[in-house]
Order: C-alpha cells, then structure tokens, then sequence
C-alpha cells in the first residue's frame, strides 16, 4: 500500500505529541507537524498532503480561517480535513462543517477513535 | 396272372354297396372332430396370446417393480446421507457460533488493549512534557494544558503554595477575579492541600466550588493544588483513566515544578558535577 501524507496542525505540544503518536499506529501514514494555521499554510505548499488534521483554537491563524484557505487552494481543496478541538458545542460543528471540514472529534481524544476516523477518510483498512 | 398286377389299388369311389347313413354319419363325424379341433385349436390361440399379453404384463411390471425398488434403495441411502450431513452441518453450525463468539471476545479484548495502550501513550506523553521544560511558567501552562486536553477540564485553576497560603497562579474557563488565595487547611482548597490523594468533591455549594482536588506533592514536600471546577460541555465525568492521570500530574506535575523553581532560583545555573559527588564525610 502507498504512503500517505498527513499534516497535522496543533500549538500544543503536548496535544501534537500525542497525536503523532496515535497516528504512528497506522504504518502506511507519514505525519508532518505544524505549530500553527501560518505554518500549517507554509507546509502546504511544501507537498500534496492526504489528510489535514487541525486544531480550532491556535494563535495567528485559528483553525476555521485554515480550513477555509485549505478549501480555496487549488492542490488540497478536496483533501480530507479533521478538526480535533475542545470546542464541543453542536453550532461549532456546524459550523466548521459548513465551512469544509470532513470530519470533527473533540478532545479530550481516544487514540482509536482518531484512528478508526483517520482510516475512514484515507479509506484504508 | 401276377398277383401284384391283380392287386388293385382301393378305390375311393363310394362303394355302392355301404349304407347311405354311415356315409353321413361318418361325414358328421369328421365334419364334428375337425370343428372341435378347429375350436380347441382357436382356443388355443386365444390362451396362448392371453398367456403372451399376461407375460408381458408381467414383464413390464417386473422391470417396473426391479426399478422401484432401485428407486427405493436409492432414497434409503439418500436419507441416510441427508441425516449424516445435517448432522454435520448441526456440527459445523455450533462450531461457527463458538468461533464467532471466542471472535468476538478476541475483539473486545483486543479494543480493550488499544485503549488501555491509549491510555498509557497519554501518560507518557503529559510526563514526558511535564519535564521537557525547566521554566515554572511553561510547567504551570503544561499543567493547565494537561488538565484541559488530556481530562477534559474546562475549568480549572492551579494553586501554588506561598508560606502558609495558596495562591491561584493560573486558571482557564473561570474568571481570575472569582478566584482567591486560599489560606492552607481551611476551605476545600486549604484542606486538599494536606491530603495525599486526588479528591472528589460532592459538596453542593454554589460556584465556584471545585468538582476535583488534586493536591500537588513530591515526597513529603507539598507544592500546590489544582481545583478542576467543570469538565468541558463533550465530557459527562471523569473516568478511572482521567484519575490516573491525575495521580500522575500530582506527583509529576509537582516534581516538575520544584525542579523548574530551583532552576530559575539559581539563575538557570546547574550545580557543577562535583555538587553531586558524595560529601567528603560519607566516603
């Protein structure tokens, strides 16, 4: 199975760590890490990515703006997009849905649970 | 004269001389003897084709009879093979059910396992963040990102010991201005202090009253507490992996810190290594 590329966007350190270590599980997955939306925008233009990964609360660039520019750029405007975030009201899931995401899981996360998702988007087994 | 040229053959001319009734008599007789052997012979004919249809009835039914009794064997042996195969389907059945069921057991053991793994990665990831800094600000900020991120705090603040008070230092998702120092062994917070293990709370005093105490300690050395007062609107509790995590950040999260503040207090100067070589007396 070819490998997938997948950038996951999170100004916490711990929250990022943790995450690359739950994708770590699925071996044909390849993590790219950004610190915040601007970063994220940079490393964008490094690769065509798979899978974007985004937290909603970050400094400079939240997580909503991001998804709205992923969607407007031309290379990953149908890539999959996952909001992880400790927003958990229904009208913040609306709304980034609304605005392009794919999928949305709240913190605080289960590893499973981001990985049954992750392979859901990827449509991998 | 020769005798066989005077011996006549007989004559068949009616001798004049028989008597006229014994000619018809006689007549009658043949004529009666070749009628009756004519019947007899017709009835004769007529048995034997009776005999011939009869034997090929018999034929037939015997062919049929040789047939059905094939038949028969053949669906003996045939509810013979049904029997022994629903049998073994009945067998095969059950083992299907007892692998699906020993299936299913294996995948809850195994979801089970991914979520105790889970659990494990949070532990090691929070101690390993815990201590990748020595700035007691960036420890106090990884504590509060500990609490909101990784047990689904979304209000919480931390207090730090000050003599014989405790000063909230940090706090998320309560306003600073609601929050005083608490003096050490009064209130909840005062008294969470001298404790040595996470604490539930079930009093029903207004807000702000934390839900969870989590006094902060390494060894005997107290350092603070963190009052947890709402969990985030997504988590309905805490469960047994957050109050792991918990004792963990009691401990670590202190031990971090004191690290840190001895750090910052020697001006990020680390004790040359002959500060940790035994003492001349201990030699």
């Amino acid at each position: 199975m070819s490998e997938r590329l997948c950038l996951v966007v999170e100004d916490s350190p711990m929250m990022r760590q943790l995450l690359v270590f739950a994708l770590a599980r699925i071996k044909t997955l390849k993590v790219v890490e950004a610190d915040d939306g601007v970063d994220a925008l940079r490393k964008l233009t490094t690769a065509r990515f798979d899978l974007i990964i985004t937290d909603i609360n970050m400094p400079v660039l939240d997580g909503l703006k991001l998804v709205k520019k992923i969607r407007s750029d031309e290379v990953h405007k149908d890539t999959p997009i996952m909001i992880v975030t400790t927003e958990g009201s229904a009208e913040d899931r609306q709304r980034a849905l609304q605005l392009g995401a794919n999928a949305y899981i709240t913190k605080p996360i289960q590893a499973p649970q981001v990985i049954a998702k992750v392979k859901e988007l990827l449509k991998i087994t | 004269m020769d005798r066989r040229a005077r011996a006549k053959p007989p004559s068949n001319r009616p001798r004049t001389s028989e008597p006229k009734d014994l000619l018809t008599r006689r007549k009658k007789l043949l004529e009666t003897y070749f009628e009756n052997g004519r019947q007899i012979a017709s009835e004769l004919v007529l048995e034997i084709d009776g005999v011939r249809k009869r034997i090929q009835e018999l034929e037939t039914e015997n062919v049929s009879l040789r047939m059905q009794l094939k038949s028969d064997h053949a669906i003996r042996e045939l509810i013979i093979k049904i029997e022994a195969l629903e049998g073994e389907r009945n067998g095969l059945l059950s083992r299907s059910a007892e692998v699906e069921r020993q299936a299913q057991h294996e995948v809850a053991r195994a979801a089970a396992v991914e979520q105790e793994l889970s659990n494990l990665a949070s532990l090691y990831v929070a101690n390993a963040q815990l201590h990748a800094t020595l700035d007691p600000r960036e420890v106090v900020q990884t504590i509060g990102q500990l609490i909101l991120q990784f047990v689904g705090a979304g209000s919480y603040a931390v207090y730090l010991v000050d003599g014989d008070r405790l000063i909230p230092v940090a706090c998320e998702g309560i306003a600073p201005g609601e929050l005083r120092a608490e003096t050490i062994g009064e209130g909840l917070v005062g008294a969470a202090f001298l404790t040595n293990d996470v604490l539930r709370v079930t009093d029903d005093s207004p807000p702000p009253t934390p839900q969870v105490l989590v006094p902060l300690r390494v060894g005997d050395s107290r350092v603070g507490v963190v009052a947890i007062y709402a969990l985030l609107e997504q988590k309905a509790e805490l469960a047994d992996a957050d109050f792991e995590m918990l004792r963990m950040l009691a401990t670590q999260g202190a031990s971090a810190l004191v690290g840190a503040q001895f750090y910052a207090a020697a001006a990020g100067h680390v004790p040359p290594f002959q500060a940790l070589l035994p003492r001349e007396g201990n030699r």
